[in-house]
């Protein structure tokens, strides 16, 4: 299970491993894995003359390290919430997202231009390249997709 | 006399630096002769685990199931106006040769004017409990007889007695193999028996690397130094019923050392301890969480004054 270590301005830590890029539910909150991070695991400690085996059968919860994840607050679900230490983190659904998104049935991304500002152009291809499957070919976000390829080719040089 | 009328580098001052470090001396080998008597009249017995311990271990300890219990505490932060602390219990549990494991936490907020010590006691004890089916070993990290709570208050003692003596007998009743592991033990009941005051762990500190000596028993608890690492050696306790087959359960005890990091300390008590710790960052979670709702100490005060609590 994963669950919120951690919160500070927008982002929240999260202990548990995720992917970089997914969408998650951190309590009524939606957030972006920016980061993924592990620490070395205990089994060093321990091994002496056993081997990789011996240690899965013997001392099997030294193999596990300790992951967090860094994740990039989108928004609240309901309103300004902000996620709480302890709360499980969850992927977020298609509902959740097709609700967060639409505002008088049409398409809103509040947080597009602070996250384009903020975070790696990779999370956000990946945000709206999740928004492109819940919203069936929508033609904005075909554009900002587009855009954000733009800009990559463009840092890139090409 | 070690006080005199003259700089400390003086004449008189080396004279007395010199009678104290040989009367130290003196004595120091006078209990050096005494601890040597004593442990050559009680009986040590070896282990012999192979040149590779590891491998001895897994040997040992194939298709056993061990469970170390260990808890941490939050005492109640006062300066934050915040009148409960927290207890937190976590019960490791390991399928030694199949790979299983997990690990159930059993916690409990402690009132400002709880023992939280005593609680937090109890709360092990009781996890250690509901473990007993009679099939496991279960280790804890402290004593089974709690002594020192003999010098608390009634109802602290009782506290600590009660929980104890609980422990012990279902242990006895469900026949579950029950270790009380004292890492550092400032016990004196074997220096006792033989009339001086000295740590046990001073008087045995002579005997060999893998060696543990026989039971000694008093009332329905038993224990015994056993010395798996070049430290001192550590005591182990257990319920009387235990004491017949000791040999074959100190093996046990010896191989979970050999599991741990440090060789001298059991790994299921080792890594139940690293789950049970309440990190800093978690008392800070705790205190951003629940500071907003913080009262003033002393009202608390004046409150628990007027109704007696």
């Amino acid at each position: 299970m994963c669950r919120v270590v951690g919160v500070s301005d927008r982002y929240i830590e999260v202990e548990g491993k995720l992917r970089v890029g997914e969408i998650v539910k951190a309590g009524r909150c939606l957030a972006v894995v920016v980061s993924v991070s592990g620490e070395k695991p205990e089994y060093i400690k321990y091994a002496g003359e056993l081997n990789k085996k011996e240690i899965e059968a013997y001392l099997p919860d030294v193999l596990n390290s300790r992951v967090t994840s860094k994740c990039y607050i989108l928004g609240g679900l309901e309103e300004n919430l902000c996620p709480e230490i302890g709360e499980e983190v969850l992927p977020a659904s298609d509902e959740d997202l097709k609700d967060y998104h639409t505002k008088n049935g049409e398409l809103t991304i509040p947080y597009f231009y602070q996250m384009l500002k903020t975070c790696d152009i990779e999370i956000s291809k990946s945000v709206i390249k999740r928004l492109i499957k819940i919203f069936d070919k929508n033609e904005i976000l075909e554009a900002l997709l587009r855009e954000l390829d733009y800009m990559t080719m463009r840092s890139m040089g090409l | 006399m070690l006080e005199f009328g003259d700089k400390v580098v003086s004449q008189e001052g080396i004279l007395k630096f010199k009678m104290f470090v040989k009367d130290f001396k003196r004595e120091l080998e006078e209990k050096k002769r005494i601890c040597n008597d004593i442990l050559s009249s009680i009986n040590i017995k070896k282990i012999k685990t192979g040149k590779n311990k590891k491998k001895w271990a897994i040997k040992v300890l194939d298709g056993i199931t061990a469970i170390g219990v260990d808890g941490s505490q939050i005492q109640p932060l006062r300066e934050f106006g915040i009148p409960a602390g927290a207890v937190q219990v976590a019960s490791f549990r390991v399928e030694h040769g199949k790979g299983l494991w997990n690990v159930r936490y059993t916690s409990k907020i402690v009132r400002l004017e709880e023992n939280i010590d005593a609680t937090r006691y109890a709360l092990e004890m009781s996890s250690l409990c509901s473990n007993m089916d009679g099939k496991s070993y279960l280790f804890y990290d402290g004593g089974l007889s709690p002594t020192f709570a003999r010098e608390m208050s009634r109802e602290v003692g009782e506290k600590y007695e009660r929980a104890a003596v609980n422990a012990v007998k279902r242990s006895e009743m469900t026949k579950t193999p029950f270790i009380g592991y004292i890492d550092r033990s400032y016990a004196k009941d074997v220096a006792r028996a033989y009339g001086i005051e000295l740590y046990d762990s001073f008087i045995l500190a002579e005997m060999e690397v893998m060696s543990y000596t026989e039971p000694f028993q008093s009332g329905n608890i038993c224990y015994s130094y056993v010395r798996f690492s070049p430290s001192l050696p550590s005591r182990v306790e257990f319920p009387a019923w235990m004491k017949k087959e000791f040999d074959r359960f100190v093996e046990v005890v010896c191989a979970e050392c050999m599991l741990g990091s440090t060789y001298s300390y059991p790994y299921v008590l080792e890594r139940a301890h690293s789950y049970a710790v309440i990190t800093e960052n978690e008392k800070k979670a705790i205190l951003e969480a629940v500071g907003g709702i913080s009262l003033s100490f002393k009202w608390i005060s004046k409150l628990s004054h007027t109704f007696g609590r």
